[in-house]
């Protein structure tokens, strides 16, 4: 692989992405799969000629020896004569034979010489024969190692059978030949078959990428093409989740955007207000307490937007564990629940309140409270005369259940998610005092407990509830 | 009522000391937390106002050492770092009370009050009864008596009238009353104080000739027994 890595140096760019990288790797490790697999059956089959070309031999010199000894020297010498004649005869599968006599004499066979190195042990050997061995029709061909087998009779002679391979050698050359062609046709082929699947991914990729690289030019509009919606393959559904993420980051840009300017407003017009007062008084002889007291107000309620836009962004970036304790959930609802049906406002109000005793949570007392004091008043301020608020605190199979009811309310479903986004108050609200952030606050503080705020309106029926999970 | 402000911020330091002298009260700047060590021990304050962050030696530092130096004075923590974990470092440094900025004057000069009577009246802490202007608390059993007579309360009101007691004849603000007597250190616009209020004074003011319960509008309540006495 090295050598790809090597080579990639010098490849058109598009050779050196991943996707081309992979299939040309695995081609490059298919063919060296296939030469080993070939390797292995060439060695097969030139062992399997040998091993029968060898016990051949071998059963040659069991009869040739049992000649000799049923019918003697002369016997054997015929024989060997009439095989040489046979063997001459024939196209290929040359045998030849060297019998010697004791003082070395040759008695029969084609072979002129016997080669140094044969060994009279009856056992096969490749021996080279050399030019001077050789028969004389034969002095043309390549010396070369030829398996041959030896034995001495006991009157001191000896008999030596050598077997011509050339036609096996020629069948070797040939596999080799087919095995070298085969490797580069498949090398190529798979090669080819590598670009073709490199390529289609990388078309795939280059959708992707361009999509991504005019976002980075700030085109935030721009989505990732798909091909085929019918055909969904995996790159497709990465498109499908960029092009969803794309929609979120949008729209919460959106929203942030939305909420800057929301802030920006909510700053300013306070701010206006107290510098319009300020240079009024400016050119008054007589200081007016009332100008100077709105003013102290406006700015009082500018803190108070201040500090709430703070507490939001703290709540939102990081979760305030590090102050949970075990919290009373039960008294502290029961004790904001004995003030609140008292107010001045819930006498026309039809309360009730169901609290059960002893319920504890890991939390932060402070938020808490100040979340379900939110709620209240939200809803002490929304429901009208002779309507009833219902506050209940239950422990349920699911959890803790936290929830402020309350009948008469004039909310659509599509308000509900709008009016725990930051600054949003309904066209209902905006006269009376607050600044649009209450329910987001509550949202934030209930998610920091692992729960979540949910809003439901049904029938001018409006209930905020959370779950509170007792393990958190 | 003799009153250190400790305070890098030159403009806010002298703002707040010619607003405090108005009320009568003898005030002295130090600049940063070295100096308010020397000034400590030089002097001698009813209260001590504390900025957090400041230079050389910032609040928290110097009112640990003040602290460790055996200086009890009542101090009053008054940052810009208003988290709760940073109210919480605050008042375990030694601080006895922690406003937030930007805050009211009303409110400062109610919490200044607050501290410094609590430091006249630290004594009386360990009586079990506390008595004022015919009002008499348990603070064991929660028992509350007006002229002899039985007067049911709930817990919160308890809370509430206990702490009118310690306090009577201080102004006392709706913030310094939903810290003390509920630990609700969060802004709100919840009337919660003042309907407690108005049933703490049906039980305790309505049935009686005396009223006790005051509202100073735009301040907060008094618990007193002649109005005209306060301020």
């Amino acid at each position: 692989m090295t050598v790809i890595n090597l080579f990639s140096k010098y490849l058109p760019t598009s050779w050196k992405t991943l996707a081309m990288r992979l299939a040309i790797r695995q081609s490059m490790l298919l063919s060296v799969l296939i030469l080993v697999a070939m390797l292995i059956l060439y060695w097969l089959i030139s062992n399997f000629v040998l091993v029968q070309i060898s016990s051949d031999l071998k059963y040659s010199l069991q009869q040739l020896k049992y000649i000799e000894s049923q019918e003697g020297e002369k016997g054997l010498i015929q024989k060997l004569d009439a095989l040489s004649a046979e063997n001459l005869s024939s196209e290929q599968n040359h045998r030849y034979y060297l019998y010697l006599s004791k003082d070395n004499k040759i008695l029969a066979g084609a072979l002129r010489h016997w080669p140094d190195d044969v060994k009279t042990n009856n056992k096969v050997s490749n021996i080279l024969f050399e030019e001077r061995d050789l028969p004389k029709e034969w002095m043309d061909m390549d010396e070369g190692l030829w398996p041959s087998i030896a034995t001495g009779f006991p009157d001191g002679s000896k008999l030596l059978l050598a077997q011509n391979i050339e036609t096996t050698e020629q069948l070797n050359d040939f596999t080799i030949f087919v095995m070298i062609s085969l490797i580069v046709a498949v090398t190529l082929i798979s090669l080819f078959l590598g670009w073709i699947q490199g390529r289609t991914i990388l078309k795939k990729i280059e959708h992707i990428n361009n999509t991504a690289r005019n976002i980075e030019l700030g085109n935030l509009h721009q989505r990732v093409q798909l091909d085929n919606p019918s055909k969904i393959d995996e790159f497709d559904e990465l498109g499908i989740h960029l092009n969803k993420m794309l929609d979120t980051i949008e729209r919460l840009m959106k929203d942030i955007k939305q909420v800057s300017q929301n802030i920006a407003h909510d700053l300013r017009k306070p701010l206006t207000r107290v510098q319009a007062r300020l240079e009024g008084l400016q050119t008054q002889t007589a200081i007016s307490s009332e100008d100077l007291d709105s003013s102290l107000v406006d700015l009082e309620n500018l803190n108070k937007t201040f500090n709430a836009i703070l507490q939001l962004g703290r709540l939102e970036s990081s979760r305030p564990k590090n102050n949970f304790s075990t919290v009373d959930l039960s008294f502290l609802c029961e004790s904001l629940n004995s003030v609140y049906r008292e107010m001045p406002e819930a006498k026309a109000i039809l309360w009730k309140s169901f609290i059960q005793k002893n319920i504890m949570i890991n939390g932060d007392r402070q938020l808490l409270a100040q979340a379900i004091i939110n709620l209240l008043e939200n809803a002490l301020q929304y429901t009208p005369a002779n309507q009833s608020i219902t506050f209940s605190l239950q422990q349920k199979h699911s959890g803790i259940l936290l929830s402020i009811e309350n009948t008469g309310v004039v909310v659509t479903e599509n308000q509900l998610i709008e009016i725990t986004k930051p600054f949003v108050q309904l066209d209902n609200a905006r006269s009376r005092s607050g600044n649009g952030l209450g329910l987001s606050l509550v949202k934030a503080i209930f998610n920091a407990h692992g729960s979540d705020l949910q809003l439901s309106v049904n029938d001018q029926h409006f209930t905020a509830e959370a779950i509170f999970n007792t393990d958190l | 009522m003799n009153v250190l402000i400790i305070e890098d911020d030159n403009i806010a330091a002298t703002i707040l000391a010619k607003s405090l002298q108005t009320l009568g009260m003898v005030t002295q700047i130090a600049s940063d937390g070295q100096k308010a060590l020397v000034a400590v021990t030089e002097g001698s304050f009813d209260v001590i106002i504390m900025d957090r962050m400041m230079p050389k030696m910032n609040g928290i530092e110097s009112l640990k050492k003040m602290r460790d130096q055996g200086i009890t004075t009542p101090v009053l923590i008054l940052s810009a770092l208003g988290e709760v974990d940073e109210r919480v470092e605050g008042l375990e440094a030694g601080g006895d009370d922690y406003l937030v900025k930007p805050y009211a004057l009303s409110e400062l000069i109610a919490r200044l009050n607050v501290l410094y009577k609590r430091n006249q009246t630290i004594y009386d802490t360990h009586n079990e009864w506390l008595t004022s202007f015919g009002v008499k608390l348990n603070t064991i059993n929660g028992k509350v008596f007006r002229e002899g007579v039985r007067v049911h309360l709930q817990p919160q009101e308890r809370k509430l009238l206990e702490f009118f007691l310690r306090h009577a004849d201080q102004v006392l603000t709706r913030k310094i009353l939903l810290e003390k007597v509920w630990d609700f250190h969060f802004e709100t616009d919840s009337n919660l104080i003042d309907t407690q209020i108005s049933r703490l004074r049906t039980k305790l003011d309505k049935p009686f000739s005396k009223k006790l319960i005051h509202t100073i509008r735009g301040k907060g309540y008094v618990f007193s027994k002649d109005i005209s006495l306060v301020e």
